[in-house]
């Protein structure tokens, strides 16, 4: 129960970061080409144990609530649902041979910043590249989105580990 | 049936995951036509238009001198303009509060609450709503020029569809030749410009030339500004140009605008709809 409230607060925390804080940063010229979107790390550390069905399911909910504040229903959502359908494949490849202990959350810290840059980084792309092909269908070349995402990824892999330095404690 | 429960068992994931995504596919689609925006998951919405009013007034502390520098040049040039500056030159004038004009467009103070520029699909949120009488289809102008208009509203706050969003289209007027064209925005202009289009090739354009609204359409007065030529290419066999405009609003920069009331809208709704039927 514990656990629960704690990623209720932490979805709901990332997403008021997203739209107060990050959505106003300016980088300059290259703001067409950066526009990290972190909510994913809410979907990431959730613990090892929880279902798919439960990550899909919170990933709509959540999803639904960041395209109210952005006014692009169903984009967000679309990335989202595809991370969080994604993160137990990925989750193996970073996960010992035995498997984890279904309590463990897959944090920077219990991961080490290696393995969790490998884990977290495949998941941006694969949110980024959703969101931004998506969200220019018909204009805008293959070339750009590709570029988009790459950049925009690396920024939100860069806040997502700041964001856990900053609010999680050690176990 | 005991197949039926193991297919479940086994595929039940990619199960969810195909209907939800559907789900928003359908959401992404139809969302493509802006009228058909969904009523309550957008930024007029009264929770959301909240937590981004509380935002907006603590970083509107942040502008406060280059937004009352914006205003002051904006009040010089509507005191310039004033009846009071001017010398009668001829026999013939006329009064404005002459009972042969009726105020037709009446504007109201709002201010922009939240605003991007960079995505795909831009949109600004502004502080007031349908209390306000503010509802679909009424344009909005900045201190420099013209906005967009509103396409949802809600109690006390109201979505924009800004110049820069592909499905923004408004006919204007080259402000020399008085030549009609086709205002448009594609993601590959960034949001300092926007495509003009349909304007035949022997009208001489100019770069610098202005481009600014016919009022035709209602939603903002005539001559309202849009911006200025940037660059202008011919398509070859077509006898248009393809003409790229400078927009004179800055959108990295937006904190205070207009909405614009025009009271003879559902009358010219009205008209259009009724043209329609007789063809």
């Amino acid at each position: 129960m514990n656990s629960i409230i704690k990623h209720i607060i932490h979805l709901i925390g990332l997403i008021l970061i997203q739209i107060l804080v990050i959505d106003q940063i300016s980088f300059g010229s290259l703001n067409t080409y950066i526009s990290p979107i972190i909510i994913g790390t809410g979907i990431i550390i959730l613990p090892a144990g929880w279902s798919s069905n439960r990550l899909l399911l919170i990933a709509f909910f959540v999803g639904i609530l960041l395209d109210s504040f952005h006014n692009t229903l169903g984009i967000n959502t679309s990335a989202l649902l595809l991370l969080a359908f994604l993160r137990p494949l990925i989750l193996k490849i970073v996960s010992p041979r035995e498997g984890f202990e279904s309590f463990v959350e897959p944090t920077v810290l219990n991961l080490k910043i290696g393995k969790y840059s490998i884990y977290a980084s495949i998941l941006f792309l694969c949110y980024h590249l959703t969101y931004f092909f998506l969200e220019s269908l018909n204009s805008s070349t293959v070339l750009i989105i590709l570029l988009k995402t790459v950049l925009s990824t690396i920024v939100a892999l860069f806040l997502s580990l700041l964001y856990q330095y900053l609010t999680i404690k050690k176990q | 049936m005991q197949n039926i429960f193991r297919f479940f068992q086994k595929y039940g994931t990619v199960f969810i995951f195909v209907i939800l995504q559907l789900v928003c596919m359908v959401f992404i689609f139809s969302k493509n036509n802006p009228y058909q925006h969904s009523k309550f998951a957008n930024s007029s919405n009264h929770f959301i238009g909240e937590i981004y009013n509380t935002s907006n007034n603590i970083r509107a502390y942040f502008h406060l001198s280059e937004e009352n520098e914006l205003l002051r040049i904006q009040n010089q040039i509507l005191l310039d303009n004033s009846k009071r500056n001017r010398l009668i030159i001829g026999d013939y004038f006329s009064l404005k509060s002459d009972t042969l004009y009726m105020q037709q467009y009446y504007h109201q103070a709002v201010s922009i609450i939240q605003s991007s520029k960079d995505k795909g699909y831009n949109y600004l949120t502004i502080n007031r709503g349908s209390t306000n009488g503010i509802k679909k289809n009424v344009g909005v102008i900045g201190t420099k020029g013209i906005l967009g208009y509103v396409i949802a509203s809600s109690d006390h706050y109201s979505t924009i569809l800004p110049v820069i969003h592909p499905k923004f289209i408004l006919s204007v007027r080259h402000k020399k030749t008085k030549s009609l064209g086709l205002l448009t925005w594609e993601t590959a202009n960034n949001w300092e410009t926007a495509t003009l289009n349909d304007i035949s090739d022997f009208i001489p354009l100019e770069i610098g030339d202005t481009i600014e609204t016919t009022g035709g359409d209602g939603f903002f007065p005539e001559g309202e500004l849009v911006g200025k030529i940037k660059k202008v290419e011919d398509i070859p066999g077509k006898g248009t140009q393809l003409i790229t405009v400078k927009l004179i609003e800055n959108y990295g920069n937006v904190h205070s605008a207009f909405a614009i009331k025009n009271i003879t809208q559902s009358e010219l709704e009205n008209l259009k709809d009724s043209t329609q039927i007789n063809e």
